[in-house]
Formats: C-alpha cells, structure tokens, sequence
C-alpha cells in the first residue's frame, strides 16, 4: 500500500517558529548536561580497577614487593633468602645484644645500650606503637584485647616481671610468651632494648608512687 | 525540476555555529573532567578478601598504623601486615568468625593473603614511603582519613601533577614527624611558624627533576 503523501501544511507564523526553535536548543543543552550524571561524578567509589586511558607503561612484567608469581613454585614474587645468609653489616656478633643472654646463657641483668634520654623517647615511641593496645598506657594489661575480648593480659607491676632480668623481657618480645605472640618481625632489636628501658621507668614511676603514698592508698 | 537545495538549508550556517561552540565545548569539558585521574582513579574501592576495617581497627580501637604497616619509616613499601599479625590478636578475640576464615587458612596453611592493592602507582615510578614519612608528610595527606573508612578508598588521584604540587612547594604539607600518623591531627593557626621551624629542623629539597621519581 502506498503512503498518501504528506500534506502541505501552510507555514506557521514566524512567532511560533522562533520559540520552537528556542525551545529545541533549550532542549539540546538540558540533555548534554546530564550526561555526567548518567555515568558518575568524580570521586564516586567503584570496585572496579581504575581504566588507564593511556596505559603506558604502568604495568611493567616485573615482580614487585609482596605481589604474586606465576613462575616460583610458592607463588610469591620475593625469595627467601638462602638459609645461613648474612647481610652485610648484619653478623650478630654481640650475642647479648641479640638475644638477651650472655655467654653462659644466663638472662643479662640490664639492658646492654646506654639509656639516655633519646633511649627512652625512642621506647616511649615503640611500646605506644606495640604494646599499648594490649598492655594499655599504663602497664597494667588493661589494653583493648581485655576491654573488647576479656583476654587476660599481664601487668608490668607484678612481682613477677619486676624481677625479671631485662634479657628475660627481651625474650618475651623476641619470642614470646603464653598468649603473647612473638613481636619478632615488626620490633627489631635495638627498639625492643628501648621499649625495655621504657618499661622499666613505669615500673620504677609505679614504685616511687607507691612508696611515698600514705598507707592504705595505692 | 526538483530543487537541489530543499528549505532546510536554510538553517545550515545557525546549526552549524551551534554545533560548532557545542560539540568542541563538551568535548573538552569531557577530556577535562573524565580523563583525570581524578575521575579515573579516585574513588576505587576495592572488595578485600576479608572485610577489614581500618575504621574498627584504626578510629576506634586507636591502633597506629606501624602496628601492622612496621615497615614504612625504614623501607620504600609500606608493607600489608603477615598474617601472623591478624592473629596477634585474633587467636584470642573472634576465634569463630566466619569472615575471619580466610585468615585462619592462611595461618595455618603459610599461604599469604591475596589483599588488593588499593593505591598503585605506575611501575615506572619510584615511591619510597622512609623518605616521605620522615620529612613529616602525614599519612593522611596522601591516603585520607583512613581512619573512617570502613573499606579503604583512593582519596588522591596519585598522579605526576599531584605529586609535584607538593614537591614543588612541600612547606604547608609537612608536620611533626611525631605527628605524621596521626589521623586527627590539624594544622595550627600559624602555619608559617610551624613550616619555618620544621625547615630549620630538618630541611627538605624534594626533587623536581625526572629522575628523582623516574629511574
């Protein structure tokens, strides 16, 4: 079937046309400017892996610190290294130093650094940073895993710890202790010598406070 | 004869002009705003293996985060924590926890956890975290306020002009070092003061040449 064909209409007046026009262009620029909002403004979160417009070079074939591997056999890109391997600088000649115990493998007695003042400011730093979530500010183990989990934690004011030799507290931190797992990894020697300094001037503040308080108040 | 040119030609030279001053308009306004990485990569927010949240951990329960990024003032990465560090606490506090498995299979198994990283930088730049986190640039400057997030976020857009706007003029960036991972921390009325005396006690010059960041 054949279309009629579409009828002549006479032209509108010249008015109607130009608003019509005017309304067209209206229209045009109301759209545009919802094209950002149909996709997402800046900033706006997505699960998604960012899109490099120009990827360059960003993702070179080269491992990376702590990333996977397809080529060794245990899947990660950073290798052990050989066991018995001593960087440089790193012979651990002073065994009291590094393990807390002299040559007759007693315990030391006291920490073997001198504690200074930047000593002592450097263990402020680490236990704020290591052992106060547990042990709480004061040393009384009254830190988050006792309020949000009821865990027992030691205090530092027990008999107990305050005869500790400092090399005895040294391995606790090496290699821990009961629940107390070992801060090996994140503490390295020379910090866990100053957090012991540390410790040790809470329990002397503790004592001192106790000493000169009156009788039956503590 | 049919004419070659029907009426609507007419409108030919307006709607050109129009499309003309529109169509390159929304084209640069476009390139502008979605090209940037300020639209490219702020924002990502990726589904983490295990649901962690630094605003539990970090707002809440005040944990600094060299607790489990130990490594960020003596070496270029800021490490993602063993899992061992998860279990510090976690051996004792939501032992049962069904989102917690993935990290107990990990522990028990030695198979790391595959965290995704969140803010990665083209491989072709050198980011050290010691030099920046001892000059006194808080952590927060560049990562956010890590400590309300509850999935970590891109907040920066970590790009080459982001990174020189502050290396060209690190003054107002800087803090106490002693402040550098604390979240709330805010600049003092007298900022001038602060960045005076932060120059003279330990002076940065941070370079604005190619190779400073490009090897």
């Amino acid at each position: 079937m054949i279309a009629p064909p579409p009828l002549k209409l006479p032209p509108p007046p010249r008015l109607r046309r130009t608003r019509r026009r005017a309304s067209r262009v209206l229209g045009v620029i109301v759209l545009t400017s919802f094209i950002p909002l149909a996709g997402c403004a800046r900033g706006c979160t997505s699960s998604r892996p960012p899109i490099h417009l120009n990827p360059s070079m960003d993702d070179q074939p080269k491992a990376l610190p702590q990333t996977a591997s397809t080529f060794f056999y245990d899947g990660a890109s950073m290798r052990q290294p050989v066991p018995g391997t001593v960087a440089i600088g790193g012979l651990k000649e002073d065994v009291a130093f590094f393990t807390g115990k002299g040559a007759d493998g007693q315990f030391v007695a006291t920490i073997p650094v001198t504690a200074d003042e930047a000593l002592l400011e450097r263990g402020r730093q680490r236990y704020v940073i290591y052992c106060q979530p547990c042990h709480d500010a004061r040393g009384d183990g009254k830190g988050i895993l006792f309020q949000r989990g009821s865990v027992p934690t030691a205090t530092f004011h027990q008999e107990k710890i305050l005869k500790y030799p400092d090399g005895q507290i040294f391995d606790v931190i090496t290699n821990g202790v009961g629940l107390m797992p070992a801060y090996r990894w994140p503490i390295p020697p020379a910090d866990r010598w100053a957090i012991i300094a540390y410790v040790r001037g809470l329990q002397r503040d503790r004592q001192a406070r106790a000493a000169s308080a009156p009788a039956g108040v503590k | 004869m049919a004419q070659i040119f029907p009426p609507w030609w007419n409108k030919l030279p307006i709607v050109a002009a129009i499309a003309g001053i529109i169509g390159p308009t929304l084209a640069i306004a476009g390139v502008w705003y979605f090209f940037s990485p300020w639209y490219t990569d702020v924002g990502y927010r990726p589904v983490q293996p295990v649901p962690y949240s630094h605003k539990l951990h970090v707002g809440e329960l005040g944990l600094d985060c060299r607790y489990c990024h130990a490594s960020v003032e003596i070496s270029n990465v800021a490490n993602l924590p063993p899992t061992q560090t998860c279990m510090n606490c976690h051996q004792a506090v939501k032992r049962d926890s069904a989102l917690l498995a993935p990290i107990r299979d990990s522990a028990q198994s030695g198979r790391p956890m595959r965290w995704i990283r969140v803010h990665n930088l083209p491989d072709y730049a050198y980011f050290t975290h010691r030099m920046h986190v001892t000059a006194g640039i808080g952590c927060v400057t560049c990562h956010g306020r890590i400590d309300e997030m509850e999935t970590v976020t891109q907040m920066t857009p970590l790009s080459m002009s982001w990174c020189l706007d502050c290396h060209r003029n690190p003054g107002p960036h800087r803090r106490p070092v002693s402040e550098v991972t604390n979240m709330k921390w805010t600049a003092p009325r007298d900022v001038q003061a602060l960045t005076a005396q932060l120059d003279r006690e330990r002076p940065v010059n941070p370079p604005t040449d190619c190779s400073g960041c490009h090897r």
